[in-house]
C-alpha cells in the first residue's frame, strides 16, 4: 500500500504582523506572530471575538490587504493581489444587481475571456449544486437571503479556486437556512475537494464544519489553540448533537472562546 | 391609501384650487390683470393656437425651447458623466475641478448672462450655453457621488473574480452608479429646464420662455400665465420620461442587495 | 374811524384770512411722504427739476427718481404701485392702458422727432432704410423705437420676414454691436452716439414717420390713485414742468451742459438728445391737434395716435385685439392740464 504523498500546504502564513493606525505610538497591533497553514481539501475554521484580526486573515490571503511583515504563500507562491484563484463568500452576497444569477455566477469566467461553451457547462453544474438551476434568469432583488449567498457561493466556486475564504457566511441569515446551508457547503465541498478558510463565532458551526478548528485571542490576535474535529464525515446534526463527545469538546472550545470575549470586553472598557 | 384613492384626492385638490382660483377672478377678489383666472388663459390659449404668438404659432415656440434644452441636456449628460465618475474616482481629478464645480454651481444662472452675450453673442450658442452649465454642473456632482459610493466589498467581490482595473470600472463601477447617476440626471434636467427662461432672456424671438418674457413687457399675463403653465407640464413630462427610462434600465434601482 | 384805518384793517383781516386759508388748505390736502418719479436715466428737460429739487419745492415733499431701462419697466412698476408718475413711450403707455392698469395720460411733454434714431452700420453698407432686408436689427423691447422700427418698416414697404428684428435692452444693444451679432439698432441717446462712434450712421429718424400721419411721442402718465388722492400735486407738476421746459428754451446749451455734468455723459449726447425732441407747451397739448380740451379730446390728435398705436400692436401680437377699448379719450386727463394754465 503507498503511503500517501505528504502534499504541500496549500496556504501557510508565516510570521504574520499587522497593525493599523500611524505613528508608533498609536499603532494598534491586529495580528501579532500569526503562523498558519492550511492542507490541500481541509476545511478550517477560524473562531474568535470580534476584532480579534480574524478577518484581517482573510483579507491577507485575498490579497484585499498586505502584512507589515511576514509572507503569504499560496501553494510556495507569495500573494500580493485578489485574484480567482482565491475566492471570496463575504457575509454579504454582494452579488451584482444589475446582473441575473447566471451572468453573476459566471462573472469570473466571462472577465477572464473563457469562451461560453466552456463556462456554460460548469456553470450549469454548480447552480444545480447549489439548488438554483431553475432561477438563471432571475435577478438577484427576486430572491430571498438564503439564495442569493446560495448564487454568491457558486460564483466564488466556479472559477476552481485553490481555496474558498469565507468571512462568516452564513452570520445574516435566520437559523433554519443556516442550517440548509451548512449542509449545502458540506455537500459541495465534498464533491469539489477545496481547501476553505471559515471564519465564524458560532462554535457549533465550527464543530459541524470543520476538519481543524483554530481559535483566536483577543487583540493583539494570536492562534491560541488548535482542535482537530474528529467526528466523521457525513455529519448529521441530530447526530452530532447526541454524540456524547460533541458536549464535551463544544465545552472546551466555548470556554476559550468566551474568554478572549471578556479579554476583548474589558480591553474596549470605556 | 391605494393607488385610485390617491389619484382621486389629488384630482380633488387641483379641481379645489382651480375652482378658488376662477372665483377669485370673476369676482373680483384679487385684479384679472394680476392673476388671470382659468377662463382666461382657456380663452388666450385657443386664441394662440390659432393665431399663434407674434407670427410665430404656439407649437413652434414648444418645440423650440424643447429642442433647444433637450440639445443641451444631452451635451451636459454626455460630457457630465464622464467628468463626475473621474473626479468620484481620482482624487487628482476630484482636487483639481473641485473648487470651480462647488463655485459655479450655486450660482444664480441669471447672472451669468451679462457675460454669456459677450462671449457667445445672441444666437443659439448663449442660450445653449446656459442651459448646458446648469445641467453640467448638477450631473458632474451626481457621478461623482455615485462613483465614489461603490460598495467596497462588491470592488473586493470583483477583483477576487478576477477583473482588472479597466473592467472593475465599466462591469462593477459603473453599472452600480447608474442609479445615483439616474437620479442626479433627472435633478440636473429639472434645474436645466428651470434655465430655460434665463437662456431665452438674452435675444430669442421664439420659444416659451422668451413669449412669457415678452408678454409680460405687455403686461399680458394671460399669456405668462399659460406659458407658466407649459413649461411646468413640460418640465413634468421631461421627468415622467426619464423616470419610465429609470425603471428600465436600471429596475434594480432601490431593490439593491 | 377814518377810511386809512378801516382799509388797514382789511388788510390785515385779508392777510389773516388768506393766512389761516393758506394753513388749512395745506392741511386740508395731506401730503405724501415722498412722491415717486420713473425716469430713464437719459437728458430729458425734467432732469433740470432733478438738479434744482424744484419738483420737491413746489410739492412740499422729497421725489424719488427711480430708474427703468424700457417702457415695459414702468408698466411693471405701475402695476405693483411702485411709482406715481412716469415719463415714458406712447407705446407701453397703450399697452398698459389696453390691459387695463389705472393710469391715466396727463400730459405730452414730448413728441419725438431726432431723438430716437435708427443706426446702421457702414461696413456693412447699410445707408437707407431699405438695406435693412436680409441683416440683423435690435430694438428695445415694448418701446416707441420699437414702434418707430415697426412703423418705418410697414411704411417702407419692407418684406418684415427678411428681417431678423432682436429685442435687446440699448445696454444689452451696446454688447451686441461690439461682437458684431447686430448690423443696425433703433433707439435713443446715449447708446446712438456710441453706434455712431463705432462704425455706424443714421439711416432714418422717427419725424420721418410724421409725414405719414404717424405721431409717436412720450407722455406723462400718472397712477390714478395717486391723481385722485393728491390732484393739486399733479397740477403742480405740470406746472413746474412747463417752467423747465421754458428754462430750456431760453438757453438750450446751457441747459444741455448742466445735465451732462450732472449726468456725467458727454455734452454733446445731451444736447443731440434735448435738442431732438418737440416740446409741445402746456396751452399747446390742450388743442384738438394734441390732448384736447376734455370736449375734443375725443377726436384729438393723440387720441387717435394711440388707437393707431394700440392697432399696430395688436397687428403684431403684442396686444390683444379685444382688450383695445373703442376710444383712448377715457384714459385722457385734461383736467390737471387745465388747472395748470388757469391762473
Amino acid at each position: 500500500m503507498n503511503q500517501l504523498v505528504q502534499l504541500p500546504p496549500r496556504v501557510r502564513l508565516e510570521g504574520i504582523n499587522k497593525s493599523f493606525g500611524s505613528g508608533k505610538q498609536s499603532a494598534t497591533v491586529v495580528l501579532d506572530d500569526i503562523s498558519l497553514q492550511l492542507e490541500q481539501g481541509e476545511l478550517v475554521c477560524l473562531l474568535g471575538p470580534s476584532g480579534c484580526g480574524k478577518s484581517t486573515i482573510l483579507n491577507l490571503i485575498a490579497g484585499f490587504e498586505h502584512a507589515d511583515s511576514g509572507t503569504v504563500l499560496l501553494d510556495g507562491k507569495p500573494v500580493n493581489k485578489p485574484g480567482p484563484e482565491r475566492g471570496v463568500v463575504f457575509q454579504q452576497p454582494t452579488l451584482f444587481p444589475w446582473l441575473s444569477v447566471l451572468d453573476n455566477v459566471t462573472f469570473g469566467p466571462r472577465m477572464a475571456g473563457v469562451k461560453a461553451s466552456r463556462y456554460l457547462p460548469e456553470a450549469e453544474r454548480y447552480l444545480k449544486l447549489v439548488g438554483l438551476q431553475d432561477f438563471q434568469r432571475h435577478m438577484p432583488w427576486q430572491l430571498s437571503g438564503g439564495m442569493r449567498q446560495r448564487v454568491a457561493l457558486a460564483r466564488a466556486w466556479l472559477p476552481n479556486p485553490e481555496i474558498l475564504l469565507m468571512d462568516e457566511p452564513f452570520g445574516a441569515l435566520d437559523a433554519q437556512t443556516r442550517l440548509m446551508m451548512q449542509e449545502l457547503l458540506t455537500n459541495v465541498w465534498q464533491t469539489t475537494g477545496t481547501t476553505i478558510l471559515f471564519i465564524t463565532h458560532d462554535v457549533d458551526e465550527a464543530l459541524l464544519l470543520a476538519d481543524r478548528v483554530l481559535v483566536m485571542s483577543a487583540r493583539p490576535g494570536r492562534i491560541r489553540a488548535e482542535f482537530s474535529i474528529p467526528f466523521p464525515r457525513s455529519r448529521d446534526i441530530e447526530a452530532l448533537v447526541a454524540d456524547s463527545g460533541y458536549g464535551v469538546l463544544k465545552q472546551k472550545i466555548l470556554h476559550i472562546v468566551r474568554e478572549e470575549a471578556r479579554k476583548s470586553m474589558a480591553g474596549t472598557a470605556p | 391609501m391605494n393607488a385610485v384613492q390617491r389619484v382621486a384626492i389629488s384630482t380633488s385638490a387641483v379641481a379645489l384650487v382651480l375652482a378658488i382660483w376662477q372665483l377669485s377672478g370673476s369676482l373680483h377678489w384679487i385684479d384679472p390683470l394680476l392673476l388671470p383666472p382659468p377662463s382666461e388663459v382657456l380663452r388666450t390659449t385657443v386664441d394662440l393656437l390659432t393665431n399663434g404668438y407674434r407670427q410665430v404659432s404656439l407649437w413652434q415656440h414648444i418645440w423650440i425651447s424643447v429642442l433647444r434644452a433637450s440639445v443641451a441636456f444631452v451635451a451636459a449628460i454626455v460630457v457630465g458623466i464622464p467628468v463626475g465618475l473621474a473626479m468620484g474616482l481620482s482624487p487628482l481629478v476630484s482636487a483639481v475641478l473641485e473648487p470651480f464645480v462647488q463655485f459655479l454651481r450655486p450660482l444664480p444662472k441669471i447672472a451669468l448672462i451679462p457675460l454669456t452675450v459677450v462671449w457667445f453673442g445672441i444666437d443659439e450658442g448663449s442660450k445653449f450655453f446656459l442651459i448646458f452649465i446648469s445641467c453640467f454642473l448638477s450631473v458632474i456632482v451626481s457621478a461623482a457621488a455615485a462613483a465614489a459610493m461603490v460598495s467596497k466589498n462588491r470592488l473586493r467581490a470583483a477583483q477576487t473574480l478576477g477583473a482588472n482595473r479597466y473592467q472593475l470600472f465599466t462591469r462593477v463601477v459603473f453599472p452600480n452608479a447608474l442609479p445615483e447617476i439616474f437620479t442626479g440626471v433627472r435633478l440636473s434636467i429639472g434645474i436645466g429646464w428651470t434655465s430655460l427662461i434665463a437662456a431665452e432672456l438674452v435675444a430669442a424671438n421664439s420659444g416659451l420662455g422668451w413669449m412669457v418674457m415678452n408678454a409680460g413687457t405687455y403686461l399680458r399675463t394671460d399669456v405668462v400665465m399659460l406659458g407658466i403653465l407649459l413649461l411646468g407640464g413640460i418640465g413634468y413630462l421631461f421627468d415622467l420620461a426619464l423616470v419610465l427610462l429609470q425603471r428600465t434600465l436600471v429596475p434594480w434601482a432601490g431593490r439593491d442587495t | 374811524m377814518t377810511i386809512q384805518n378801516f382799509l388797514k384793517k382789511c388788510a390785515a383781516l385779508a392777510a389773516l384770512t388768506l393766512g389761516v386759508a393758506h394753513i388749512s388748505a395745506v392741511y386740508a390736502e395731506d401730503i405724501p411722504s415722498e412722491v415717486r418719479f420713473a425716469w430713464a436715466g437719459g437728458p430729458r428737460v425734467w432732469v433740470l427739476g432733478q438738479i434744482d429739487k424744484s419738483f420737491d419745492k413746489a410739492f412740499g415733499t422729497n421725489v424719488r427718481w427711480i430708474p427703468f431701462a424700457t417702457g415695459a419697466d414702468v408698466l411693471s412698476l405701475f402695476a405693483a404701485k411702485e411709482i406715481d408718475i412716469a415719463r415714458f413711450g406712447s407705446s407701453p403707455a397703450v399697452a398698459g392702458i389696453t390691459r387695463k392698469l389705472p393710469i391715466e395720460i396727463i400730459g405730452i411733454p414730448e413728441v419725438i422727432a431726432t431723438s430716437e434714431r435708427l443706426i446702421g452700420r457702414k461696413s456693412k453698407n447699410i445707408n437707407s432704410i431699405k438695406d435693412i432686408e436680409g441683416k440683423t436689427v435690435a430694438y428695445p423691447p415694448n418701446s416707441t423705437a420699437q414702434y418707430a422700427l415697426e412703423l418705418a418698416i410697414k411704411v417702407n414697404h419692407l418684406d418684415k420676414s427678411k428681417i431678423r428684428l432682436v429685442g435687446l435692452k440699448p445696454a444689452d444693444q451696446v454688447a451686441a454691436w461690439k461682437r458684431g451679432d447686430i448690423d443696425a439698432a433703433y433707439v435713443w441717446g446715449p447708446f446712438t452716439q456710441q453706434f455712431e462712434a463705432d462704425g455706424g450712421h443714421e439711416i432714418f429718424v422717427t419725424k420721418q414717420l410724421q409725414k405719414d400721419g404717424f405721431l409717436i411721442y412720450n407722455n406723462f402718465v400718472v397712477r390714478k390713485e395717486f391723481a385722485d388722492k393728491y390732484p393739486q400735486l399733479v397740477v403742480k407738476f405740470l406746472r413746474t414742468y412747463q417752467q423747465k421746459v421754458d428754462e430750456y428754451k431760453k438757453d438750450p446749451d446751457g441747459s444741455a451742459q448742466l445735465i451732462a455734468k450732472h449726468l456725467d455723459i458727454p455734452f454733446e449726447s445731451a444736447r443731440s438728445v434735448l435738442s431732438g425732441l418737440e416740446y409741445p407747451s402746456n396751452i399747446e397739448q390742450l388743442s384738438p391737434a394734441y390732448l384736447g380740451n376734455g370736449a375734443t379730446t375725443p377726436n384729438s390728435g393723440i387720441a387717435k395716435a394711440a388707437k393707431d398705436t394700440a392697432n399696430f400692436l395688436a397687428e403684431t401680437g403684442d396686444v390683444r385685439k379685444s382688450d383695445i377699448p373703442d376710444s383712448f379719450a377715457a384714459a385722457i386727463n385734461t383736467s390737471y392740464l387745465k388747472q395748470a394754465v388757469s391762473k
